[in-house]
């Protein structure tokens, strides 16, 4: 599992993760998805292109931010799940709480709007 | 093709767990399931040894368990846990209560639904002092 802090962009926060986001993956990366998203303050765009599989721990630490972000008055958007990915999100609620869009572009748009 | 049934005695430690997981999608995809049917086992694997390590454990004594692959080369996959905990039924709660405000919602409750959502059958019995969960995955898509 990888993750990019990809800095800011138009005052967004922006991360991509890779991978496989299974149980170990998942506690690997928690600390370092923090940091580069609830801990700084903005929204935060997370594109999701290259995961290839989520199971409730991904689900349980985007909920985890997702919460941290609202008390802030902040919000994520999620960009191009695969299919199986999108439906894990979609079934948890994720995308009641955080918006889904086609590339990065949109989901910064969507933000700033 | 590799036989048609893989039995794994994990250890109870989730970088075992992990190992059981890897073994049985590597397995599963040598037999050659679907990508759908190796989403809906691998999240079964996860969802349901984890519950293990949370429950049947919960009292403190780290029990074995075992885990049961089985593939009909035809239509269906098969994960049968096995664990020596108490008796305990994994589909006798209720799924997370939905539409709730977002700082009230807990994440508990959530994987044992994806596992329900992905699989055709989800089943429990208890059988000779141990639970059996199974889990019926059609090999070919997602049943929902």
């Amino acid at each position: 599992m990888l993750l990019h802090d990809l800095g800011t962009k138009d005052g967004v926060s922006v991360v991509e993760l890779n991978g496989h986001m299974g149980l170990t993956a998942v506690q690997e990366i928690e600390p370092a998805f923090k940091s580069a998203t609830s801990s700084k303050g903005n929204n935060v765009v997370v594109d999701l292109r290259g995961v290839d599989y989520i199971s409730s721990f991904g689900v349980r630490l985007f909920l985890d931010v997702i919460q941290e972000l609202e008390k802030k008055g902040k919000k994520m958007v999620f960009v191009a799940p695969t299919s199986d990915v999108q439906k894990v999100l979609i079934a948890c609620e994720m995308d009641t709480m955080a918006g889904i869009e086609a590339d990065q572009p949109s989901a910064i748009a969507r933000l700033r709007a | 093709m590799p036989p048609r049934t893989l039995l794994l005695e994990p250890g109870t430690t989730i970088p075992e767990v992990a190992v059981a997981i890897e073994r049985s999608v590597q397995f599963l995809s040598a037999r050659g399931v679907s990508k759908q049917c190796l989403y809906a086992a691998e999240l079964a694997l996860e969802e349901l040894q984890t519950n293990v390590l949370k429950y049947a454990h919960a009292d403190g004594v780290a029990r074995p368990f075992r885990v049961e692959v089985e593939d009909d080369g035809v239509e269906c996959v098969w994960i049968r846990v096995f664990d020596e905990g108490h008796a305990f039924d994994p589909w006798a709660a209720a799924d997370p209560v939905k539409g709730k405000p977002l700082l009230e919602r807990m994440p508990g409750g959530q994987g044992l639904m994806l596992v329900r959502k992905f699989c055709r059958s989800c089943e429990y019995e208890r059988r000779d002092g141990r639970n059996c969960v199974t889990v019926e995955i059609l090999r070919a898509s997602e049943a929902k």
